[in-house]
């Protein structure tokens, strides 16, 4: 009968030993400033966005606090737990920031290819500045050489020349619009000259509508022998001053 | 052997039996795996430069490993395992801190380099 008194007594004072170990611990303040820290890095979406899994990784240790025996055991699961949370922090904001490089690269290629193409349509702007400005000459000069039949508005043979020169000019620059502006010597009437003047830029006129340009970006004007650009009294003078002169917008 | 004796030596063996289990409840074996888990990811650390961008915590590893090799010599090897965990913590931490510090140059170098391309396209 003692013996059992005593076995009775020993194994509850066993059972007690090991009891205290596992006993409820009372968490250390380090732990509930990292059970905090981690509820701050669960709510930030960045942390969201790019290291929830180590994020979980520090949950799963600060869950294991369950199985923790002693005050240390806590403190240094409080420990690893506020690490791992701070590393979880600093992952996201490396990704973050990475991304943001990503980000940035595609918007300074974007920027540059815009810069390029700029670039060569300032080029190409310059180039068919120049081609018109080469043509425009060419045009001023064959309509430099250009006669009527006296009298008439009847070009002379040979005359189409500049016309076609015009007419190809014309096509090929679309935006261009041109003024054709006839005048006479002060032979006749400055009435009829007027007219004749008119009659002759309206004649290439014509045969620019003929040769499929838009009549709206032509105009022609006749001003007679109102502005001379040398004396009516020689012959020479007088042939300066019938002339057709091209101006281009 | 008389009841009293038989009585006598149930509760020495009992004793016995408690202090043995006592003991092999706290005694594990020298966390070789985590330190050497330690001191690989120290070493990735000091790879990514984190002497220059984490070196605190960088330095706080290599303390903390010391330590755990320290207390596994004098056999204290319940200490040694958190340490030894702690350290390879405080190593990815050196790490993270590191790639961190390096994406962020990159992120301002490259706003800088796109500040200098823009004001060149003014």
């Amino acid at each position: 009968m003692k013996i059992l008194t005593i076995k009775k007594l020993v194994t509850p004072v066993l059972i007690a030993t090991f009891a205290v170990g596992c006993a409820d611990l009372q968490k250390p303040q380090s732990f509930l400033d990292a059970e905090k820290a981690y509820q701050t890095a669960a709510n930030d979406p960045v942390v969201q966005k790019y290291s929830a899994d180590q994020l979980e990784k520090a949950n799963k240790t600060l869950q294991s606090s369950v199985t923790a025996t002693s005050k240390e055991d806590l403190k240094s699961i409080a420990y690893i737990g506020s690490t791992q949370i701070n590393t979880a922090t600093h992952m996201a904001s490396a990704k973050q920031a990475m991304q943001n490089s990503k980000d940035l690269l595609v918007k300074q290629e974007q920027l540059a290819a815009a810069a390029l193409i700029a670039k060569q349509d300032q080029a190409q702007q310059n180039l068919l500045a120049m081609q018109a400005n080469e043509a425009e000459r060419e045009i001023l000069l064959a309509f430099g050489q250009i006669e009527f039949v006296t009298g008439t508005s009847n070009l002379v043979p040979g005359a189409a020349a500049g016309i076609d020169m015009l007419a190809g000019y014309m096509s090929k620059f679309k935006a261009k619009k041109v003024t054709i502006a006839g005048h006479t010597d002060s032979s006749g009437s400055s009435k009829s000259n007027k007219k004749l003047s008119l009659e002759r830029a309206e004649s290439i006129s014509n045969v620019l509508v003929t040769k499929g340009v838009n009549k709206n970006r032509i105009t022609a004007v006749g001003y007679g022998e109102s502005q001379p650009i040398a004396e009516n009294k020689s012959s020479a003078g007088r042939q300066k001053n019938r002339r057709i002169e091209i101006t281009f917008k | 052997m008389n009841k009293k004796q038989s009585t006598s030596l149930f509760i020495r063996i009992s004793i016995l039996t408690g202090a043995l289990s006592a003991l092999t409840a706290c005694g594990i074996d020298a966390p070789k795996a985590e330190i050497a888990y330690a001191e690989a990811s120290i070493h990735a650390a000091q790879n990514m430069e984190a002497n220059s961008y984490a070196a605190a915590e960088l330095e706080r590893a290599k303390n903390k490993l010391k330590q755990a090799k320290s207390e596994v010599k004098d056999d204290n090897n319940e200490k040694a395992l958190r340490l030894a965990k702690e350290s390879a913590a405080t190593a990815e931490l050196a790490q993270a801190k590191s790639e961190n510090g390096k994406a962020k140059l990159a992120e301002s170098q490259m706003q800088e380099s796109l500040k200098i391309e823009n004001s060149h396209l003014k």
